[in-house]
């Protein structure tokens, strides 16, 4: 080193230096600032991502907001149907609606499907869920204004098989023509049917109303629908509160005296039917399969001939008499 | 050269030599002090850049860890299954509106008997008639009576009429009843001619109409909402304004065709809806309109949107 000149040992120094700094960039800052572009465009890509998944929260977020929406549009919908069918419900409801308005003579009563159209969807499939409709077909009659009315036993002169005679005759008593402003009947009914169409006119609508004279009575015919359907994703809560959703009846019953298959004669005291006994004719009815061929014929034979309780060999319930007036 | 030797020896050129060579060592070094301080500068330069490369790479990597964390999280980890779930949960509840709605549209067209008919009717029978059958339904009233007049029947439907019971047609029927006269058990007839009367007819009802927005996609067609209905009197006029756009789930959908009652509507007719973005027209019966749209680019919109600004 000593023995060179001062150019030659600046030139050492700077090419000493540049070869430092050379190596420093080669080594260092080049493959920094490599490796800086590749990190930043990895942090640009995760950016991006996050950027990405940024809007995909509030997507998502109004999405929500949308579903709710649905949800508060689908329960609104919903709420504008009956929960469910309940056909005891149902009928308990009409027919207690018609009892109260003062039309309880029926005829008859009975709850039918009625088929509804599936909903096709706009892809052309079928929906999965479907409407359910309800139609209770009630029949009743009002009063003539002569015969005595009864219904569900309120005016029964026969208490577990003994008739009340004072009772029967203060009903014969009755039996007289009252005009014809005592005939009662029509006026409830349709009273019934105005309060039934403004319960819940969204979901109970009267399909039917008809009346035909008969012998100084009138029949009254009615069916009403009841809208539901299967509500196979349901949203809102069920309102069960309404009659005629829930029962609203009796919900204690007694039932000692209740059988099944029914004898010559009901002879069990817990039995309402108690000390009624089956008709000639009907005793008369059938083949008898279990029995011989000949007590089967001297059986009807008897019947026909001296009837049926003496057949059995019983006293026959005493009937009341008719007065005469 | 002059050989060093005494003081006194040293000749004023020697002693210039010697401030020159002290002033040309005090430059080299000053020279080699200036070189050294300026590679200094330029490795502590260099070295200031490579760390500074280091930090920068060092804070890139601390920003990428970061946002590898936070997409790692609970937050982002399941955004796109819940994305997904979530359109499909948009889907699955929009179908079953639309089930819902189609199924309150046929239950809102279905027309009930009404009482107030029923009412209208006990108070419009003349004195010297009585009826002694009806049939209502939501739709029809067939009335059946006797009569001394044959006229009644005819009353009894004007009657009606006043309260705008019947629409169309309505069909008011006499018959002379002759079998009292005719009785043989009867010689004498105790009552005057009367005659047995019906009365058919179509009964005035509310028109429902039904509105529902519709998307083509290259697969199928879909429900863009439920279906909204409307009750209007008949032979009223309905209208619907702000229907060749419709806006559902952030999209914008422009109206590509109509149809009412499944009855594709025509060109021009279709030309006139686009122009005026009103639909209307008189509820006869119950309608059921359909709109269909197709989904509009959202960058054709900000262009739109754009140039209208």
């Amino acid at each position: 080193m000593g023995n060179l000149g001062k150019r030659e040992r600046y030139i050492l120094i700077l090419l000493g230096i540049a070869i430092v700094v050379l190596l420093i960039y080669y080594f260092g800052i080049r493959n920094l600032n490599g490796k800086y572009d590749e990190l930043v465009a990895t942090r640009s890509q995760l950016q991006a991502q996050l950027d990405y998944y940024e809007a995909l929260k509030t997507q998502n977020d109004e999405a929500l907001s949308q579903i709710n929406q649905l949800k508060n549009d689908i329960s609104d919908v919903e709420g504008r149907f009956l929960p469910y069918i309940s056909s005891e419900a149902i009928e308990q409801y009409v027919l207690k609606t018609f009892e109260d308005a003062g039309c309880p003579y029926l005829v008859s009563v009975n709850a039918e499907d009625v088929a509804q159209q599936t909903v096709t969807l706009p892809d052309g499939t079928t929906a999965s869920d479907r409407l359910i409709v309800k139609r209770i077909v009630v029949q009743y009659s009002t009063t003539d204004g002569f015969n005595i009315a009864e219904y569900n036993r309120s005016t029964s002169v026969v208490d577990h098989g003994v008739v009340d005679d004072a009772a029967w005759n203060a009903y014969l008593d009755e039996m007289y023509w009252h005009g014809s402003g005592s005939i009662v009947g029509y006026d409830e009914f349709i009273s019934a049917l105005e309060t039934i169409e403004a319960e819940n006119p969204d979901c109970i609508k009267i399909n039917r109303i008809a009346i035909t004279t008969e012998g100084g009575y009138t029949l009254l015919n009615a069916e009403i629908d009841f809208y539901s359907a299967t509500f196979n994703y349901r949203v809102s809560e069920a309102d069960t509160g309404a009659p005629y959703v829930s029962w609203a009846g009796a919900t204690s019953f007694d039932t000692a005296g209740g059988f099944i298959g029914r004898p010559f004669v009901i002879d069990n005291p817990a039995s309402e039917w108690f000390g009624v006994m089956m008709s000639d004719e009907e005793a008369a009815e059938g083949d008898r399969a279990f029995s011989t061929y000949y007590s089967n014929a001297i059986f009807e034979q008897s019947v026909q001939s001296i009837g049926l309780a003496a057949t059995l060999e019983i006293g026959e319930a005493p009937a009341p008499e008719v007065p005469e007036d | 050269m002059t050989l060093l030797g005494s003081k006194k020896g040293y000749s004023k050129t020697d002693i210039n030599f010697f401030e020159e060579f002290s002033a040309s060592a005090r430059k080299q070094t000053q020279v080699l002090a200036v070189v050294v301080f300026v590679g200094v500068v330029i490795i502590g330069i260099t070295l200031a850049i490579l760390f500074y490369d280091i930090w920068r790479n060092y804070d890139v990597q601390k920003d990428i860890d970061g946002l590898n964390a936070t997409l790692a999280s609970d937050e982002y980890a399941g955004l796109e299954l819940r994305s997904q779930a979530l359109q499909q949960e948009i889907t699955d509840k929009n179908q079953y509106y639309y089930t819902l709605t189609e199924m309150r549209r046929l239950v809102d067209e279905t027309n009930a008997a009404s009482t107030d008919i029923v009412n209208l009717l006990g108070d419009s029978i003349p004195s010297d008639a009585y009826v002694t059958e009806y049939d209502l339904t939501g739709d029809t009233l067939t009335v059946s009576g006797t009569t001394f007049s044959y006229y009644d029947a005819a009353n009894i439907t004007y009657l009606l009429n006043q309260a705008d019971v019947f629409a169309g047609t309505v069909a008011p029927a006499v018959e002379a009843d002759n079998s009292i006269r005719d009785n043989e058990n009867t010689p004498e007839n105790p009552i005057d001619v009367y005659y047995a009367f019906s009365i058919t007819g179509n009964l005035v009802s509310d028109c429902v109409i039904s509105i529902g927005h519709y998307a083509s996609t290259d697969t199928s067609v879909i429900a863009l909402s439920g279906i909204t209905s409307q009750v209007v009197g008949i032979n009223s006029q309905y209208e619907f304004t702000g229907i060749t756009t419709y806006e559902a789930v952030g999209n914008t959908y422009s109206l590509t065709s109509i149809s009412i009652n499944n009855v594709p509507m025509n060109a021009n007719e279709f030309a006139i809806v686009q122009s005026t973005d009103t639909l209307s027209g008189i509820a006869s019966e119950n309608i059921s309109i359909s709109l269909y749209y197709t989904q509009v680019d959202s960058a054709e919109v900000a262009e739109a949107e754009g140039g209208a600004a």
